[in-house]
């Protein structure tokens, strides 16, 4: 039986579809990986291999996530090392019977938001100019990429973080989570707490405001 | 999301979609790296701090958050006025006249001795029905502002005492026999309404009776000016020495002199 536009944007989504497997993620996309359960267990007891070896695993998770949230090297460093005294101070509550990932994540987001409320990153955003925020990577050349793709590229990136920056906080997480960390919306729906469709709306918002930031800043 | 969700993307949504996917991890530095892997294997972790230090204090007003306790201030001061006023506003309480301090007084049907004024004089609350005993008339002063002469066999409501400022406006009702109205010094600007089954006496400073007899109500009166009105006509203005009787049927209100027992009546309410 057809359906009408209504009846299938109200048919239940089957787990298939919250991976998006019509729409596969490229390489570049970061879900945190899983780790192993006798490491989790070991973290548990904080024993110092299993710690080296659950910092190595989720550490540049945790950075990337908190750099594109708060948009500053320094800002992600300090949101960076705050995540990981938080969760070596808990460590011993971590459940080994479930994946840490969505634990470490909202642990970011809830640091990263501290963060926004802080008056150290209010006038620090008030502060920004656009010759001088987002920081940029350290200068690592990519010996594939000549000078001027390179820069290009470098430019893109800065517009585009700006741009993240430039959308409400709530709009911003989802995005990130949704695309940036590969997270399917039942995942997002877990972490930040609410509904799927409150996720699916805000995801939404959140691609139609980025788009119209974009168009009007690249050419 | 559903493929359907997919096909309802516009062309800049999905060059954003695209934009973030795309978006470098960014690599942290390696010294930054190195320490803090150290410092949490090695559990150089600091302690949680203690959000009661490091919040500020968040000054509060009338108990409340500051926002909310400014907010309230007005209101909260205004209702301490209100309060205020309100107790300075209230006229002296009704008290039992000495000269008539003996037998007993009917409070809502229920006898109360007058031997002990005071507690007599506790039961004295505004709505009460008041009447005389057989033993005699009793006198109810408020201060300064009225005396109500109840007669045997008479019974009003007692009204509130004027206040001060506001509430000048009193009322009471004559239900059975008479009663004797004086206004003193404090009365000046007050109004004293007695309603009977055929008529509204309004009083505005004066010595007066209202006297309800077989064909209506008589009002007397010995000093000032009253008006008086059937339920459903238009007033009169009955003058000092004048009598004015409304009656029960369309008879229109007649105004008369005042006799000599009336007028010593009324000389006596009047002396308290």
């Amino acid at each position: 039986m057809e359906r009408t536009a209504m009846q299938e944007a109200d048919r239940p989504v089957s787990d298939s579809e919250h991976r998006d497997e019509s729409l596969p993620l490229p390489p570049e996309a970061r879900p945190f990986p899983s780790i192993e359960r006798t490491i989790v267990e070991a973290v548990r007891r904080r024993e110092s291999e299993a710690l080296g070896q659950f910092f190595e695993h989720y550490f540049d998770r945790v950075f990337g996530l908190a750099f594109r949230l708060l948009g500053s090297r320094t800002a992600a460093e300090d949101a960076t090392q705050e995540i990981f005294f938080k969760v070596h101070r808990a460590a011993h509550r971590i459940d080994p019977e479930r994946d840490p990932a969505p634990w470490l994540i909202t642990i970011t987001l809830n640091t990263c938001r501290s963060y926004w409320r802080s008056a150290t990153h209010r006038m620090s955003r008030r502060a920004v100019t656009i010759d001088s925020s987002p920081e940029p990577g350290p200068e690592i050349a990519d010996p594939q990429r000549n000078p001027e793709e390179e820069f290009a590229a470098q430019q893109r990136e800065r517009i585009v973080q700006e741009a993240i920056l430039d959308l409400p906080e709530t709009l911003r997480e989802v995005v990130l989570l949704r695309d940036y960390q590969g997270l399917d919306h039942r995942e997002i729906a877990t972490v930040l707490q609410i509904g799927h469709d409150a996720v699916r709306k805000r995801y939404s918002r959140a691609l139609a405001e980025l788009g119209r930031l974009l168009q009007e800043r690249i050419p | 999301m559903s493929r359907f969700e997919d096909a309802r993307r516009t062309a800049a949504e999905e060059r954003a979609r695209e934009a973030v996917r795309c978006l470098p991890q960014p690599p942290a530095s390696p010294h930054f790296r190195l320490a803090l892997k150290e410092r949490f294997v090695a559990g150089e972790v600091p302690a949680a701090p203690d959000l009661r230090e490091v919040r500020p204090v968040r000054r509060r007003l009338l108990g409340l958050p500051r926002p909310v306790g400014i907010a309230v201030l007005p209101l909260a001061a205004a209702a301490v006025l209100i309060l205020v006023l309100g107790l300075l506003n209230r006229g002296p309480a009704w008290r039992i006249a000495d000269s008539t301090a003996h037998g007993t007084l009917l409070v809502d049907g229920e006898p109360v001795a007058l031997d002990s004024p005071g507690a007599a004089e506790r039961v004295l609350r505004p709505g009460r029905r008041i009447a005389a005993g057989e033993t005699g008339a009793v006198t109810l002063v408020c201060p300064e502002r009225l005396v109500l002469r109840i007669p045997p066999g008479g019974e009003i409501t007692l009204p509130r005492p004027p206040g001060r400022w506001f509430g000048r406006t009193v009322r009471c009702a004559l239900t059975r026999g008479s009663v004797g109205i004086s206004s003193g010094p404090e009365f000046t600007g007050a109004r004293l309404l007695v309603a009977t089954e055929d008529a509204d006496v309004e009083v505005l400073g004066t010595t007066l009776a209202v006297i309800l007899i077989p064909e209506g109500t008589c009002i007397c009166v010995l000093d000032g000016v009253v008006r008086a009105a059937p339920k459903h006509g238009a007033g009169t203005a009955v003058p000092a020495g004048r009598r004015c009787t409304v009656f029960h049927d369309d008879r229109p209100p007649t105004l008369e002199e005042i006799d000599e027992a009336e007028r010593e009546t009324l000389l006596r309410i009047d002396s308290f």
